[in-house]
């Protein structure tokens, strides 16, 4: 069994693993029980990269909503070939753009250490 | 063995559209099955079948028990909400097919805005439900509610053909036009103008205001579901079920669906369409109505340029155009959609196309045939 608590308790050690099958290394994001590629139950900790590019991106301003502060939410597609939803720190809104280069920071909050994302340097801003 | 049960959709039916009705899911199933049952002709009695979604509060032998259904011979629930809107109409048509049951009712009861509204962000500590073992993963990043997961999936749509706010607010004032001229509407009687959307607050920013998202309603709706052998003097015509299919390709999930490519998205498509195709010998575009699932505005866009209705990239002008009005090449929602009419999930939009196919909508657009309903699948009906 390779589930989420696997992630969290990686995060505690500020790292990003992820699910990689054993028999055919195809990783898998959000983690499954059975391999989609080839039925294996057998998995592994893979250490993401830490590089990504943005694919998607939204500020919430729902009404009614957890957050105090709103925050940039983000899908980014993670060097390993798969996504991975996330937030964005240190960039504007109007700063982002499809296939932005992006890389893994750890951030604590409510208590959780979360894996976040930030422009890798040189690429903030869009020329 | 030769099929003589034809499925057909022999009665529809619903309670008032609200924000508060005052009353439990319970009973408003009950009200608009019986009000579907009556429209049908038919009494509680010869009903045998009962279908719903799985996330839908009622359950089957309550309903039954308040019905007075003396024998109940089939259940059935289809995947969460309106993704398996068109797989509900599955579920009750392969029963009355195969013998399972003769006569099945379809029904989608709840009090979705004075209730626990659709729209409640999760809290970023709740565990998903499924492999529940940690903190859920979208939550804990604040992708924790519907309208966020939409704007993460869709808005490469957007992007990729220069979508702007303004172009989908022309659909919604479009679909609030004709929720306006519909009493059964939540918005009767209330238009709005491109100024009042664009001037609304964004929910998700950049990409959806309110205005851009369906209602939160309390509700029932039904339909009944029986055999041209069982309805040999119909008191309403008869609706036939042309198509019914469910499309999900490998890795679609029923939320958050946010970890596919455009290629499989687009594939999944391309299956819906062949299946359509395949089972009715119709073309999506080539009927007369179509009822789209506008959970989000940007979903019409979307299904006008899969169903073939226009060209990729081209609905926000045929939209601008007026071409998804009353008397346009293709009339969108002239219920209202639930955007504009009531969000029951997307079943309102089933009774809708029945209606127009019967001619007997508010907004009834001139020689209905054959309707379109999307919602995860799709499904053609037409007239018998």
């Amino acid at each position: 069994m390779w589930t989420n608590g696997r992630i969290w308790q990686g995060l505690e050690n500020s790292e990003l693993l992820l699910a990689e099958c054993r028999q055919c290394l195809s990783i898998c994001h959000p983690p499954l029980p059975m391999c989609p590629r080839c039925q294996s139950l057998d998995w592994t900790s893979r250490l993401a990269s830490g590089r990504a590019t943005l694919a998607s991106w939204l500020i919430s301003t729902h009404p009614g909503d957890t957050d105090i502060e709103p925050r940039i939410v983000v899908v980014v597609r993670l060097a390993e070939g798969v996504n991975f939803v996330s937030n964005l720190t240190g960039v504007a809104l109007g700063d982002l753009y499809e296939g932005m280069p992006l890389e893994l920071c750890f951030s604590n909050r409510d208590g959780l250490t979360l894996p976040l994302f930030r422009p890798v340097v040189g690429s903030g801003a869009k020329a | 063995m030769k099929h003589s049960r034809e499925p057909v959709i022999v009665g529809v039916g619903e309670t008032k559209y609200s924000r508060e009705s005052g009353r439990s899911e319970l009973q408003l199933a009950a009200e608009a099955s019986l009000a579907a049952i009556r429209d049908a002709g038919l009494t509680p009695a010869e009903v045998d079948g009962l279908v719903t979604y799985t996330m839908d509060g009622n359950d089957e032998l309550e309903l039954q028990r308040c019905l007075g259904i003396p024998l109940l011979r089939w259940t059935g629930r289809s995947p969460f909400g309106g993704v398996g809107l068109c797989a509900s109409v599955q579920l009750a048509a392969a029963a009355v097919s195969a013998g399972y049951a003769e006569t099945v009712i379809i029904y989608r009861a709840l009090n979705g805005r004075s209730g626990r509204r659709y729209g409640t962000p999760e809290s970023s500590r709740a565990f998903g439900s499924k492999g529940g073992d940690g903190p859920d993963l979208h939550y804990s990043m604040g992708l924790n509610t519907g309208a966020k997961s939409y704007a993460a999936e869709t808005q490469g749509y957007l992007r990729r053909y220069g979508v702007t706010s303004e172009d989908l607010g022309r659909y919604v004032v479009a679909t609030r036009s004709n929720a306006a001229t519909n009493p059964r509407s939540v918005y009767y009687g209330k238009p709005l103008t491109l100024e009042e959307h664009q001037t609304s607050r964004w929910i998700v920013e950049p990409w959806l205001r309110r205005y851009d998202c369906c209602l939160e309603t309390d509700g029932g709706v039904a339909l009944v579901m029986s055999s041209t052998d069982r309805i040999q003097a119909p008191s309403r015509p008869l609706v036939r079920v042309l198509a019914a299919s469910q499309a999900h390709g490998i890795g679609s999930r029923i939320a958050y669906d946010v970890y596919r490519s455009p290629e499989e998205r687009a594939a999944e498509r391309s299956a819906l369409l062949n299946d359509l195709v395949k089972q009715s010998g119709i073309r999506p575009h080539e009927v007369d109505v179509a009822l789209l699932y506008d959970a989000f505005s940007p979903a019409v866009f979307i299904a006008l340029e899969a169903f073939g209705v226009c060209g990729v990239g081209e609905a926000k002008d045929f939209i601008a155009d007026g071409e998804t009005g009353l008397g346009g090449v293709m009339p969108v929602n002239p219920n209202g959609g639930l955007i504009g009419e009531a969000y029951l999930h997307g079943v309102n939009n089933i009774v809708e196309a029945v209606r127009q196919i019967r001619g007997e909508s508010a907004n009834q657009v001139a020689g209905v045939e054959t309707a379109l309903v999307t919602g995860g699948g799709a499904l053609i009906l037409g007239r018998h």
